[in-house]
């Protein structure tokens, strides 16, 4: 039914000699329209082509220490203040997961470790490791270092559940002074380092990973 | 072991020119795959099928059953279900001493911005009210003229908005943190869910339908055909 891979150019050549890039071709980032580059502008919506994403590297490493140097305070900082009959008791993010575990609500104590602690962390890891796989290619074959990088991807964004936790809390919770909830600066910082990541793993380029391939002895 | 997978290279093969036999009058085209870079020859796709790269097996094309008419419903759907899921209280929520406390959605982020938190308010607002809405919008007015078979100018500015914005939606990712709060209140107070937290729910799904059901590379396809007729 699916009429799929329809073989590549030639059969004969290099990896790399089976790319567009070796063929004078360009992916258009906006419209993903495939074309010779010519004179490096789409002829279909008018974007500059470039071969492969511009300074993929730097800039995945720049995002990649912005979300570092956030992620610091997001887990010093408390997230949210709750006030009960006067008393102020704060928690930070892993504060908040042992207080889950205590309560014995084990279910939403490891989404919330998942999404706030482990995610994060392997986002920042692996976008570390895939630039250093970009830069010395023997460290993995690409299609591991691919598979990771499309977990990244899909994953990033749902680390924000606990800063709409707060959010959602923050608005429910004001009973006049008996119980309230104010949010932490650790909630603020927490949302800069999803977006950074999240911009991270955008402007890094996956096809670095498939480019220093003349791996001739692969299978 | 090498004699059988050439066996069934050969098998495959056989299906294969069959099937562009019965079908001579496909084009193919050459797209580049977006992961690995590796130029591939793909011949037209029937609808609901997709091609996958043979080297690095990301999608490189996918046509979704339906055409155009399918994201345009479920994009018409999800707006109305937004409307729904403001116009109504999200859930109520009642205190020990008798308070009880009724929300909306705006209600939550201007309830952030009154207690100094403007950014994190913002972000909010951003996140789960204005960039869905504008995402909606904007993928009607691509997919009005393009279902009545017309070729709009501003498809190209639009689309480029459109798949800008759809990772930076998070919808499905906010129900989910209600989900979590709500069962972290509900050991303090009794919570009771409002309508519009139902067509919230629904909301979310129909969006996530929306989105995977926009494919960049075959919707700037299908403009490119229109504008050739």
């Amino acid at each position: 039914m699916a009429l799929e891979s329809m073989g590549t150019i030639g059969n004969e050549m290099s990896d790399f000699d089976k790319t567009a890039m070796a063929h004078g071709y360009a992916k258009c980032h906006s419209c993903s329209n495939t074309q010779a580059i010519g004179e490096g502008r789409c002829d279909r919506c008018g974007a500059t082509l470039h071969f492969r994403k511009d300074l993929s590297i730097q800039k995945t490493l720049a995002f990649l220490a912005a979300a570092i140097a956030l992620y610091i305070p997001a887990n010093v900082l408390p997230i949210m203040y709750t006030i009960n009959l006067g008393r102020t008791s704060s928690s930070t993010i892993i504060g908040g997961v042992v207080t889950l575990f205590e309560h014995h609500s084990y279910g939403i104590a490891i989404i919330i470790f998942v999404a706030s602690v482990f995610v994060p962390m392997a986002k920042m890891l692996i976008l570390a490791y895939l630039c250093m796989v970009a830069k010395w290619p023997k460290l993995s074959s690409p299609n591991q270092a691919s598979l990771l990088y499309r977990v990244t991807e899909v994953v990033g964004r749902w680390s924000m559940i606990d800063v709409f936790v707060v959010a959602v809390l923050v608005a429910m919770i004001q009973l006049g002074g008996i119980i309230a909830v104010e949010p932490g600066p650790a909630a603020l910082s927490f949302a800069g380092v999803v977006f950074s990541t999240m911009l991270a793993a955008m402007s890094f380029d996956s096809r670095l990973i498939w480019d220093s391939t003349p791996r001739e002895n692969e299978n | 072991m090498a004699l059988y997978r050439d066996f069934l290279f050969d098998f495959l093969m056989s299906i294969f020119e069959e099937s562009t036999q019965n079908t001579s009058g496909r084009e193919s085209e050459l797209i580049a795959c977006h992961q690995c870079d590796l130029l591939v020859e793909v011949t037209e796709l029937e609808e609901g099928s997709k091609a996958h790269c043979p080297r690095c097996s990301h999608q490189l094309l996918k046509k979704p059953k339906g055409g155009v008419s399918r994201p345009l419903a479920l994009s018409i759907a999800a707006l109305g279900l937004f409307g729904l899921s403001n116009a109504f209280p999200f859930m109520s929520f009642k205190g020990g001493a008798g308070q009880e406390q009724m929300i909306t959605l705006c209600h939550n982020v201007m309830e952030l911005y009154r207690h100094d938190s403007q950014l994190l308010a913002l972000t909010v607002f951003g996140l789960v009210i204005v960039l869905p809405c504008l995402y909606l919008v904007a993928t009607i007015l691509i997919l009005v003229p393009m279902a009545k078979g017309q070729r709009h100018p501003n498809f190209p500015r639009l689309a480029k908005l459109v798949f800008a914005l759809a990772p930076w939606v998070m919808v499905d990712v906010f129900l989910l943190g209600i989900l979590v709060s709500l069962t972290k209140i509900s050991s303090m107070a009794k919570v009771e869910i409002g309508l519009s937290f139902i067509s919230f729910a629904f909301f979310a799904a129909t969006f996530s339908m929306v989105v995977s059901s926009m494919n960049k590379e075959w919707l700037w396809r299908a403009w490119e055909r229109l504008e050739t007729k």
